[in-house]
């Protein structure tokens, strides 16, 4: 069983439309357990768990990307990831050179940051991971996932009133809730794979498509 | 989403049958010995790639063109899964301020005599994929006066005479002073706070970070101590981010007579930053606007009197007229106290 997302209080639940709905226990991120298990996966692995954290992030920098150009080539970085997880040869060239454009595509230092950010930036962790090996990176991907609904949440609050209390609302958040359950997901499947040696592109495949699938409700139900 | 435009992707597929039956069946995907050549799995990529998988799967489009340009062939041996290897695997860990990600303070590193270099470069400059002249040159652009604000900062000595022998040892800085620097030491003698009013806006830019322990005009001044060790902090603080997010993002702590005000700018804190604030630290917000702005409205806002600020990124000049405006002077690129408060 994975232990990355730790449980921070007891499993309840609560009485809403005359039906009982259980609540799971709340997760949180927790970054050290994250590198812990993603340090037991092969980097294609890692790169796959990074990519998903990408790929979940698109369908709303759609929605905000103002350069359609940018977008594409984000796009392309990710979709070069994706393809090169499944067997398309690819030189470490096209990957620096991908990485190059998302990172020439993120804000200027202390400009404000949007969704797009977060999406781009971790496109770019999900191509550093695939490059250097460095397990960090394949986290990062996954933290700015995480980053990306804690802003989008926080966003609306007043600054006076964004008290510790309020904080805690964010992260118990529904939306926050299943990333880390899909993150939590995609490492599981992963583990899988690696201990069962199972069939890496099917597994791939389902990582992407199920990225692809929550993309659509990444903040919210599709509009 | 995340569909590129495929004219920009770079694999050309030869269906070979051979692998695609093998995958079905559970190929041993990670134990074939090296350089045991497997056919491309061409095939079972198209017909996955093609339309809707077995499973359930959306459909992909197969490239159009190789993924890499100058891909020199369409079969892939086991060789090409080595770029999937893990060339320094377990380095990442080494970085252990992620460690109290979750709020375990000890775990982060009290470097103080950390340059601010270090937070500028991350893991990564430690981890050893300095081989990346893309990374490299990211990492290196914002703070690029980060490595003379290091030496600078390890010439500058803990006292004024640390001070005086930097002045006259560093004849880079020195160069970059335009003003009179025998005047400016008659004042360092004789009236050290007019020294720092008058020399604070021509030492922005020296990168040093002056302590003003022992300056002690005001009571206040001497509240300021030690503004190398509040910039240790700031910067401490500040790579508990990803090392993008620390070459955009800027990280701030105003002492005050409260407290410490810890502010980042655009986005404030983040969750791990927030989770490695200690006791007497406050954690301020105010969206988007600059960390020096942030820390200032809550001082404002809990009526806190600023005693000295330290942040991670050269000050910018809105920001100094706001923290002069509040009765500051700019002691480097990236300090300020306020004597008169």
């Amino acid at each position: 069983m994975l232990v990355a997302y730790s449980r921070v209080r007891e499993p309840r639940s609560f009485r809403t439309n005359n039906r009982q709905v259980p609540v799971v226990a709340m997760l949180k991120y927790d970054e050290p357990k994250i590198l812990d298990e993603l340090g037991a996966l092969p980097n294609f692995a890692r790169v796959a768990f990074a990519a998903a954290c990408a790929e979940r992030q698109m369908a709303d920098y759609a929605r905000v990307a103002t350069d359609l150009d940018t977008f594409k080539s984000v796009a392309s970085a990710l979709d070069c990831i994706w393809n090169e997880l499944l067997g398309v040869p690819t030189r470490d060239e096209t990957l620096t050179r991908h990485l190059s454009e998302c990172m020439s595509a993120l804000p200027q230092p202390e400009s404000p940051e949007g969704q797009d950010t977060d999406a781009i930036t971790s496109t770019a962790y999900a191509i550093r991971a695939r490059l250097t090996g460095v397990i960090q990176e394949a986290a990062w991907a996954a933290r700015h996932a995480f980053d990306n609904l804690y802003f989008y949440l926080t966003d609306p609050i007043p600054s006076k009133e964004f008290t510790p209390e309020a904080e805690q609302r964010v992260l118990a958040h529904p939306l926050i809730q299943a990333e880390l359950q899909r993150q939590r997901q995609d490492l599981s499947d992963l583990t899988e794979l690696v201990r069962d040696k199972g069939n890496v592109i099917s597994t791939i495949l389902r990582l992407r498509a199920r990225a692809n699938e929550a993309a659509q409700r990444f903040t919210g139900p599709p509009t | 989403m995340g569909q590129a435009d495929l004219s920009l992707g770079d694999g050309a597929l030869t269906p070979s049958p051979g692998l695609a039956a093998t995958l079905a069946h559970g190929m041993d995907f990670f134990d074939r010995p090296a350089g045991v050549v497997l056919p491309q799995f061409a095939s079972s990529l198209s017909s996955s790639l093609g339309g809707p998988s077995s499973d359930g799967n959306q459909a992909f489009q197969a490239p159009s063109s190789d993924q890499s340009a100058a891909a020199p062939s369409t079969t892939t041996n086991s060789r090409d899964y080595d770029r999937f290897s893990d060339p320094v695997a377990g380095q990442a860990l080494a970085m252990s301020a992620y460690d109290g990600f979750s709020g375990a303070v000890g775990n982060v590193p009290r470097s103080v005599s950390a340059p601010p270099s270090n937070a500028v470069a991350g893991p990564q400059a430690a981890s050893g994929p300095s081989d990346d002249p893309t990374w490299e040159s990211i990492l290196s652009q914002p703070n690029g006066d980060a490595a003379s604000y290091a030496t600078s900062a390890r010439a500058l000595g803990p006292s004024l005479n640390g001070f005086a022998d930097y002045l006259s040892a560093g004849a880079d800085a020195l160069a970059g002073i335009p003003r009179d620097i025998p005047g400016y030491a008659s004042d360092l003698v004789h009236d050290p706070l007019e020294f720092f009013r008058r020399a604070g806006p021509t030492f922005v830019g020296l990168g040093a970070s002056i302590p003003t322990a022992g300056v002690g005009t005001t009571a206040s001044s001497a509240a300021a101590t030690d503004l190398g060790a509040l910039s240790a902090r700031a910067n401490e603080i500040h790579r508990v981010l990803d090392s993008v997010a620390q070459t955009k993002r800027t990280t701030a702590i105003l002492r005050t007579d409260l407290g410490d005000i810890v502010a980042g700018g655009g986005r404030d804190l983040d969750v791990g930053q927030k989770a490695i604030l200690q006791a007497g630290e406050i954690a301020a917000s105010f969206r988007d606007a600059h960390a020096e702005a942030t820390a200032l409205a809550k001082a404002q806002q809990l009526g806190a009197i600023p005693r000295a600020i330290a942040v991670t990124r050269t000050i910018c000049p809105a920001c100094a007229k706001l923290i002069e405006d509040a009765g500051g002077i700019l002691t480097s690129a990236r300090t300020a106290i306020f004597p008169n408060k």
